[in-house]
């Protein structure tokens, strides 16, 4: 079997095992065609086990309080972005505003081309997860998911749906678009959940 | 998406039927020590290795990829995924132990790249798969392939697929070089009328068409051979980044609708 030197500088104590540094990089995987999104017509919805579904427009969601995430994030492919930035609304900022039935326990965040992807409430509530619409202080490029997609930072970032249109809230998990096409149902990078049974 | 509880919320878009496909071994898909028994040399930068996989092992739709890890001094491993080439072995092979064919582009600066360029036969690599379940062609829709480059790789598995069994399915692949010596496959490719070969840099001698990148002009004369434009094809996009933007917008700007476009961006690795 080959075999490959061993790496010249420590490892970045950032990087979840079998990670590697992007650098600078941002490299594009999606599986669909990059849809193009008119913001005067495109919305923002959460719905399912609320206590009243919202719909936001552009406009009232840039009303909202603003938030940005530093810090890291984890593509399933082996790359990782240390110390990038993004900018958008908390979550938890629109989830309270919908009001959580304590009868809901998982989330699908889904996407206008059709991508959907579930979550554990837990995985997207007290901090963990943000609507977002700048990185690194430019609006988000529609290859990135722009001009609004999901970030839940902590996963593998297939869990940050691009083009996002809303979330809705249910009492059950749904395996969404990868996680029915081979993926792991949760996909935390420290304990390298990338395919299924992981 | 259906949920008795919510009877009264709307569907949520979607992509396409999902079959959840759970491996008779189990979920899990572990790694495997398997010999290198060829390799092959595509262009001066890619090479194909031949893999024996143990006998049993599951055989890959075309499309999809396997990962290969190779461990480093200081015992951890480096890892990437790789489209196989092949089409999938049948039954009688799977049993005596499959094989599978990975092409790999050397990226210069890469780090397992140029150690896979350097495995020799008799060589062992430890790998794990097959993944993937939307990039993927079973030979049951009519198919447009558009490649960019080492993009041509899932997509050759697909057509590769058609030829061994004779399927009559419409296909065809248009693959995207820069000249003549960056195409794969050369020899299977050349005259052959399911593929067509749009050089961006260099066209061949005597080439009719100027080097000029992918237009809507190469591909609408192909969709309008399949039979349908605005649908009843299924689209398959594999390349760099910016190739996959550019040919992806050009199928729906087409006709094909977006639903029916499955893309797959091939990173630096």
């Amino acid at each position: 079997m080959p075999i490959l030197p061993g790496r010249r500088r420590p490892r970045d104590p950032r990087l979840p095992p079998g990670q590697y540094d992007a650098g600078d990089g941002f490299p594009v995987l999606s599986a669909e065609v990059t849809p193009r999104i008119d913001l005067d017509t495109w919305s923002f919805r959460i719905d399912g086990l609320v206590d009243t579904p919202v719909t936001w427009t552009w406009p009232q969601l840039r009303a909202l309080p603003p938030a940005t995430y530093e810090g890291d994030i984890h593509c399933v492919t082996t790359w990782s972005k240390l110390g990038t930035s993004f900018t958008g609304v908390s979550v938890d900022t629109l989830l309270a505003q919908a009001g959580v039935q304590g009868r809901a326990t998982h989330v699908v965040a889904w996407s206008v081309t059709g991508y959907t992807t579930n979550l554990p409430l837990e995985h997207v509530t007290d901090g963990l997860a943000w609507v977002v619409w700048e990185h690194e202080g430019r609006p988000l490029p529609p290859e990135h998911g722009g001009p609004v997609r999901m970030l839940v930072p902590h996963l593998y970032f297939w869990k940050s749906a691009k083009w996002i249109g809303g979330l809705r809230l249910l009492d059950h998990d749904e395996p969404g678009f990868w996680e029915t096409r081979g993926y792991h149902a949760l996909g935390d990078p420290w304990s390298e959940q990338r395919y299924d049974g992981d | 998406m259906t949920d008795p509880a919510l009877p009264s919320l709307p569907a949520l878009p979607a992509m396409g039927p999902a079959a959840r496909r759970v491996p008779p071994a189990g979920a899990r898909r572990e790694w495997s020590d398997v010999e290198v028994v060829a390799v092959r040399d595509e262009t001066a930068h890619a090479r194909t290795v031949r893999l024996h996989l143990p006998p049993g092992a599951e055989v890959h739709v075309p499309g999809q990829h396997y990962v290969v890890r190779i461990p480093r001094e200081d015992g951890s491993w480096a890892q990437r995924s790789y489209s196989a080439a092949s089409a999938p072995d049948g039954p009688a092979e799977r049993a005596a132990g499959p094989h599978v064919e990975l092409t790999v582009e050397r990226i210069d600066d890469g780090e397992l790249s140029p150690a896979l360029h350097g495995v020799t036969v008799g060589d062992r690599l430890s790998v794990r798969g097959p993944f993937g379940g939307w990039f993927v062609w079973r030979g049951d829709v009519p198919a447009l392939l558009v490649g960019g480059g080492s993009g041509v790789v899932p997509l050759m598995a697909m057509l590769r697929h058609r030829r061994r069994h004779g399927l009559t399915t419409p296909l065809h692949l248009v693959v995207s070089v820069r000249g003549p010596e960056d195409l794969f496959y050369a020899d299977e490719l050349a005259g052959a009328p399911e593929a067509t070969v749009v050089h961006t840099r260099v066209a061949p001698p005597g080439s009719a068409r100027p080097p000029a990148h992918l237009s809507a002009a190469d591909l609408q004369p192909v969709l309008a051979g399949l039979g349908a434009t605005g649908g009843g094809v299924t689209g398959y996009v594999c390349g760099s980044t910016g190739f996959a933007e550019h040919a992806g917008q050009l199928l729906v700007e087409l006709g094909v609708p977006s639903g029916d476009v499955r893309v797959e961006r091939f990173g630096p690795s």
